[in-house]
């Protein structure tokens, strides 16, 4: 293949990737707001982030492997799972494998949920509200299309979402159905003495 | 006839047996060691919580995960309100409930042995703590009594953890299980107090003399609640692999006309009467055969009982007990339970049955704990059983329908 | 179960069902959560080619020698911000067709 049509793709791949990350975290946030309606149940919303999410992974996997092979850049498969390993921009590149390893880890642990159970599950899924930015500025640092206009827009735009539903779930968080009798339940099988 | 084995001794009206009384007619704890546990095994002995799970696999499951800093919970909750037999035995046996309790503690390598006792049972709860009192100062010294809140969840074996770790006796997911992960972190057996007595006995009498006690392949002797239209409900103790009729006649038999029985408690199922009374009360053999003893209850129903009135208190209360930690439990027993009252009460809106069956299957699974499949269970055994009385309440509408 | 009370129950539910407007909402959401994620990803797969497209033609690199695709590639701001410059109506006006962002506008074959 070309060495600039790999270069090209890998810049394509990671703006790519970076809108269906963005999409992502955007509804993983909304889906804790339990958004619903008669043509919108609950389960679009995480039917929606689920998919995409694998979507983003497997554009991730093609900007990263078009990294890799490309010949100009130098990259060895070790830069792409050892952060700071590169000698090519190694900083703003490392924090690129240390965004894709938590992302892995949060797929990964997804996918399984059922075996390690839902703690475990939604210890790691936190780390997403690390991942994204991490990977934001992985692409501010490493990205030749930083200041061209149309990425600044895309920036912007994937910004502006992902800080819109955080605040929206700040300040729309519905209340837990289950809270109230859950607390009566819990003041009832509290331990009254200690003997 | 059933040689009594938990219950030999001194009769009920003694009151609980005092430790000298019980070293005479038993003599010294025996060692607890792996070879215990290896004679657990032969026992075929299983556990009497309600899951019937062998009692030698368990123990050996923590032993081989313990460091010597094991945990053992002698589960004397008893949340089953239809149950009787654990207070019971606790209140009459009270050294037999620490003797298997200790030998467990010695067999897995245990540091801590603690007494997981219901609250509401202050006759079973001042048996130990007295019992606790008459034992020599190590021993003494080994054990913690807990008084176990009085809900229906509180004897589950995570909610009996959760308990010693935080206070608050909410069941939590697994994984991990207590075996694994339990007190502090550390391997945890939670066994059911009517198995430690009978490990207890176990360990002085071998796995021969379990296995005798039974009738054919079943092995050791049970504890049941006999309770509804008998003559003399009660706790029994009888031989396993007793047919149902047997028990009911040990209980002086049934008042009137059975209808049906409920094996097992909230937690177990309806039997109809002509099929209940051959049933042969084996845990094992049940377990195997997909059913389940569960703790013991043997409730009958007679032709004067309502059984949607009944079957309709019992998910109601079961709705009411659930931990509100998981959506589908709290809010789908209690759906649950709203429509299977109306259809009780003659009061039925044209969905309520057909939803019965369609929420069941929504239920199920999608709690963290077991305690929405067993209800769900029962439900769908009470509309096996008294299926022409839910459909027939389900159509009626009440006198002052049109 | 072949209590005619059981296949009246039964028959009652398979009629419901199909009519049951929660179920048809349900249905519903699922063929739009196909269809969703099908344009999305469709979407994605053209936005490669879109955005590899604009990137090479915003900043293409020097492609004689890979010498000056370095010196173009560097993280010295100005020597991008220049071939930015030279052809930055060009890039504005491709940017307003490239901010099919979300994949939704492509997925509007729905």
């Amino acid at each position: 293949m070309n060495n600039t049509a790999l270069w090209y793709t890998t810049r394509g791949a990671g703006a790519v990737s970076l809108v269906l990350l963005s999409a992502v975290v955007v509804l993983g946030v909304l889906s804790t707001l339990r958004y619903e309606s008669p043509t919108w149940p609950r389960f679009l919303t995480t039917g929606l982030h689920r998919n995409i999410a694998l979507t983003a992974v497997v554009f991730l996997a093609l900007h990263i492997v078009t990294a890799v092979v490309d010949p100009f850049t130098h990259l060895g498969w070790l830069a792409a799972v050892v952060p700071f390993s590169s000698y090519y921009r190694t900083f703003w590149l490392g924090l690129g494998t240390i965004a894709f390893e938590l992302l892995l880890a949060i797929t990964a642990t997804s996918l399984v949920r059922g075996l390690i159970g839902h703690a475990a599950w939604r210890a790691i899924h936190w780390l997403s509200y690390a991942s994204w930015p991490i990977a934001v500025l992985h692409g501010f640092g490493t990205g030749t299309d930083t200041l061209s206009t149309w990425m600044l827009a895309i920036d912007g735009i994937c910004i502006a979402a992902v800080a819109g539903s955080v605040a929206a779930r700040v300040m729309f968080r519905s209340p837990d159905p289950l809270a109230a009798d859950r607390a009566r339940f819990r003041e009832r099988v509290s331990r009254k003495v200690v003997k | 006839m059933t040689e009594l084995s938990l219950f030999a001794g001194p009769p009920s009206s003694a009151g609980p047996e005092s430790f000298r009384d019980h070293l005479k007619r038993l003599g010294p704890r025996p060692r607890g060691d792996r070879a215990l546990i290896d004679t657990l095994d032969r026992s075929g002995l299983v556990g009497r919580g309600g899951a019937s799970f062998p009692v030698g696999v368990k123990w050996r499951a923590v032993q081989s995960r313990s460091r010597g800093a094991a945990v053992v919970i002698a589960n004397g909750a008893e949340g089953e309100p239809l149950s009787r037999k654990d207070r019971t035995l606790m209140a009459l046996r009270p050294h037999l409930v620490i003797d298997g309790a200790l030998l467990a503690a010695d067999a897995v390598g245990a540091s801590r042995t603690l007494l997981y006792i219901g609250e509401a049972h202050g006759a079973a709860a001042s048996a130990i703590a007295r019992a606790l009192s008459e034992r020599s100062p190590a021993e003494l010294a080994r054990t913690t009594l807990l008084g176990a809140p009085p809900s229906y969840v509180a004897g589950e074996e995570t909610a009996a953890v959760n308990f010693v770790n935080s206070g608050v006796a909410a069941p939590l997911a697994i994984p991990p299980r207590p075996f694994e992960r339990g007190v502090d972190g550390r391997p945890t057996l939670v066994q059911n107090v009517e198995s430690l007595a009978h490990a207890a006995l176990i360990a002085r009498h071998g796995d021969a003399w379990f296995q005798s006690l039974g009738r054919h392949h079943a092995a050791g002797t049970i504890l049941l609640t006999v309770s509804g239209a008998v003559a003399k409900p009660g706790v029994i103790e009888v031989a396993s692999g007793c047919s149902v009729d047997e028990v009911l006649a040990l209980a002086g038999g049934v008042s009137g006309k059975a209808r049906a029985v409920l094996l097992g408690g909230y937690f177990g199922g309806w039997i109809r009467a002509d099929q209940a009374g051959s049933m042969v009360l084996d845990p094992s053999g049940l377990r195997a055969a997909g059913g389940s003893l569960g703790c013991g209850v043997v409730s009958v129903l007679d032709e004067t009982a309502d059984p949607l009135d009944v079957s309709a208190r019992i998910l109601q209360h079961l709705a009411n007990e659930s931990a509100a930690q998981c959506g589908p439990c709290f809010f789908g027993l209690r759906s649950l339970s709203a429509a299977t009252t109306r259809i009780a009460a003659r009061q039925a809106d044209n969905g309520d049955l057909p939803q019965l069956h369609r929420w069941t299957a929504m239920v199920k699974g999608r709690g963290a704990c077991r305690h929405p499949d067993g209800a769900v269970a029962f439900l769908q055994s009470a509309l096996n059983v008294f299926e022409p009385e839910f459909v027939a309440a389900a159509g009626a509408r009440g006198r002052r329908a049109s | 179960m072949n209590h005619p009370a059981t296949r009246a129950i039964v028959g009652t539910m398979e009629n419901d069902n199909a009519n049951d407007p929660r179920i048809r909402a349900r249905d519903a959401a699922t063929r739009m959560l196909n269809r969703i994620t099908a344009g999305v990803a469709f979407g994605a797969i053209a936005s490669i080619g879109l955005f590899g497209a604009v990137s090479a033609f915003t900043i293409p690199g020097v492609v004689s020698s890979t010498q000056g695709a370095t010196a173009s590639v560097s993280t010295s701001g100005s020597t991008s911000s220049s071939a930015l410059q030279s052809s930055s109506t060009t890039v504005s006006s491709s940017s307003s067709s490239g901010v099919a962002v979300s994949g939704v506008a492509v997925s509007g074959g729905s």
